[in-house]
């Protein structure tokens, strides 16, 4: 199983261990690798949606638990190639926000899998010739 | 500290001494140190303090509402997308 980035989505249900394949890809993850990977743009995803619904406790463990983990920030060349991503996308007529193109910007520069549910949005990232490898934890 | 060690006890350590080539008071430490570290918790993974970290439905609704107001952030187009 090699190193791969995980978008907020497959790391909220591992988070919420309910989706058993999921849990069962995300053990054998750790089992290999320790911790998980994930962006920035999750962390703030995260916090963001925590604050907006006061839940501050919550804030905290998660905080504490992300912590531990490896986060990415995405670098100025990062930015660049999510403009880029997301210009060529929108000439192929799809409407793409910065977090998909960064997040995606970050995975291919790591040159490493992204772990996502939200396939279908990616995909469309996959179409403006980015090499970006796509994984769903929530197939077995 | 000092403690009077029952017959049958210190027969065992003096046996476990032998067996392990050291002396009978290294024998006693090593066997109350064992005897300690069985009950010690072993520190959890960062899997284990992650998995089901939002597990109660409380928390999982939670969760799912914040995943909810990322990816609708995410779709949400900035403006009117201008004909190219």
């Amino acid at each position: 199983m090699v190193k791969s980035v995980l978008d907020t989505d497959i790391l909220s249900e591992y988070l919420q261990g309910h989706h058993s394949t999921v849990v069962s890809h995300a053990a054998r993850y750790a089992r290999e690798h320790g911790v998980f990977t994930f962006t920035s743009v999750t962390v703030y995803e995260i916090v963001y949606g925590l604050e907006l619904k006061a839940a501050s406790s919550q804030l905290k463990s998660a905080l504490a638990w992300l912590n531990q983990n490896e986060e990415i920030t995405p670098t100025a060349a990062d930015y660049v190639n999510a403009a880029t991503i997301k210009a060529t996308a929108r000439k192929n007529g799809s409407v793409l926000e910065l977090p998909d193109c960064l997040i995606a910007a970050v995975a291919v520069r790591l040159d490493r899998p992204l772990v996502t549910g939200n396939t279908e949005d990616f995909q469309a990232i996959q179409k403006t010739g980015m090499n970006l490898i796509l994984e769903n934890w929530r197939n077995a | 500290m000092t403690m009077e060690i029952p017959s049958n006890i210190e027969r065992d350590i003096e046996r476990f001494a032998q067996k392990e080539h050291i002396t009978n008071d290294q024998a006693v430490l090593r066997l109350i140190e064992t005897g300690l570290s069985i009950n010690k918790p072993v520190p959890k993974t960062v899997f284990e303090q992650g998995l089901g970290l939002f597990g109660s439905p409380e928390d999982s609704a939670l969760l799912d509402e914040v995943v909810s107001i990322a990816y609708e952030e995410r779709r949400r187009p900035s403006k009117p997308v201008p004909m190219l």
